[in-house]
């Protein structure tokens, strides 16, 4: 089993080194192209758009989520994967873990690129206790994203006709009713602690509003929180259930990739 | 019954749901929520503060 869970992720990881490739030039490129402008543009404005290669990480998660299942359908791979002796919810966990290994890498490269522009264009340091906690944010905002794509992508898998249009269906209303009903857990979850984030990048806004005295602490709504993470927990479960149970695998010609 | 029965099901039944809360203006209550993980601080006067206590009204 273990060794299993290690050629499989082996071969995800070979198979993703191509778009982890062209993500770090594509932020490379971005950062060269920042630096030559950095006599001509406004230096505080280099700075601030180093920042916007984060805003593609959802919208990578979720294209990786679909993307990465879709393939395994495309390459007929999915019927020799669950062919194995290995359970859904171990296949769903590989291709997750590949997600975030890519997403980690992409958030330590636009941050190597952000520090380097703050040392042009800022007078302190950033705090490393801010890039730290946006990182970890970034990394799991793109998780519960690929976990609700990968779900989408199999609901539309149980079906034989129309399952790209049953997939975005519940890519929306799976998504919806988290966001509207996760919070009816919060009462059972009131023991969990809130905690605070470092919100020090608040602090231009709140000096372009006049306000210098205000506090830079984001709060966070721990029992709100948890039961956010609990819903795409269970969202997660039924995908690796429906996964090994329920989709329909195509018929024919095998290719053996994962090996 | 099959499972691609009982998920068509699933979804009709979460539309459904959209709907009756969408008529009840519940879409707008999407953003308070998200705000109810995320509590901005607020600077003085310049910014409403955000309802600490959303889900218990």
């Amino acid at each position: 089993m273990k060794s299993k869970f290690g050629s499989i992720f082996k071969g995800e990881l070979k198979n993703s080194l191509g778009s982890i490739i062209l993500l770090l030039s594509l932020v490379i490129l971005w950062d060269l192209y920042l630096y030559l402008r950095r006599d001509s543009w406004d230096i505080t404005l280099v700075f601030v758009l180093s920042f916007l290669p984060i805003i593609f990480l959802p919208f990578y998660a979720l294209v990786s989520g679909f993307y990465m299942l879709r393939e395994e359908w495309r390459k007929k791979t999915i019927t020799h994967l669950l062919s194995l002796p290995v359970k859904g919810i171990t296949l769903t966990s590989i291709k997750l873990l590949t997600i975030w290994i890519e997403t980690v890498i992409f958030i330590v490269v636009i941050f190597i690129g952000v520090i380097m522009f703050s040392k042009i264009a800022l007078l302190e340091p950033i705090p490393n206790q801010v890039l730290w906690q946006l990182g970890i944010i970034l990394s799991i905002i793109s998780i519960l994203v690929a976990i609700l794509s990968q779900f989408a992508y199999l609901v539309g898998r149980v079906f034989r006709y129309g399952g790209w249009l049953i997939s975005i269906w519940t890519f929306l209303v799976t998504g919806w009713a988290i966001i509207r009903y996760s919070g009816l857990l919060v009462p059972y979850l009131s023991f969990v602690p809130n905690f605070q984030l470092n919100g020090w990048y608040l602090s231009g806004i709140w000096q372009y509003l006049g306000d210098v005295s205000a506090l830079q602490a984001i709060k966070i709504h721990g029992p709100t929180t948890l039961a956010f993470f609990l819903s795409f927990f269970v969202i997660f479960l039924l995908g690796s259930w429906i996964l090994e149970k329920y989709v329909i695998v195509p018929t024919g010609e095998i290719k053996h990739e994962s090996e | 019954m099959k499972a691609s029965k009982v998920l068509l099901l699933l979804l009709i039944g979460l539309t459904f749901l959209f709907i009756f809360d969408y008529s009840r203006g519940g879409i707008h209550k999407i953003g308070p929520q998200l705000s109810q993980i995320i509590i901005l601080p607020a600077p003085a006067d310049n910014i409403k503060a955000l309802d600490d206590d959303w889900f218990g009204k």
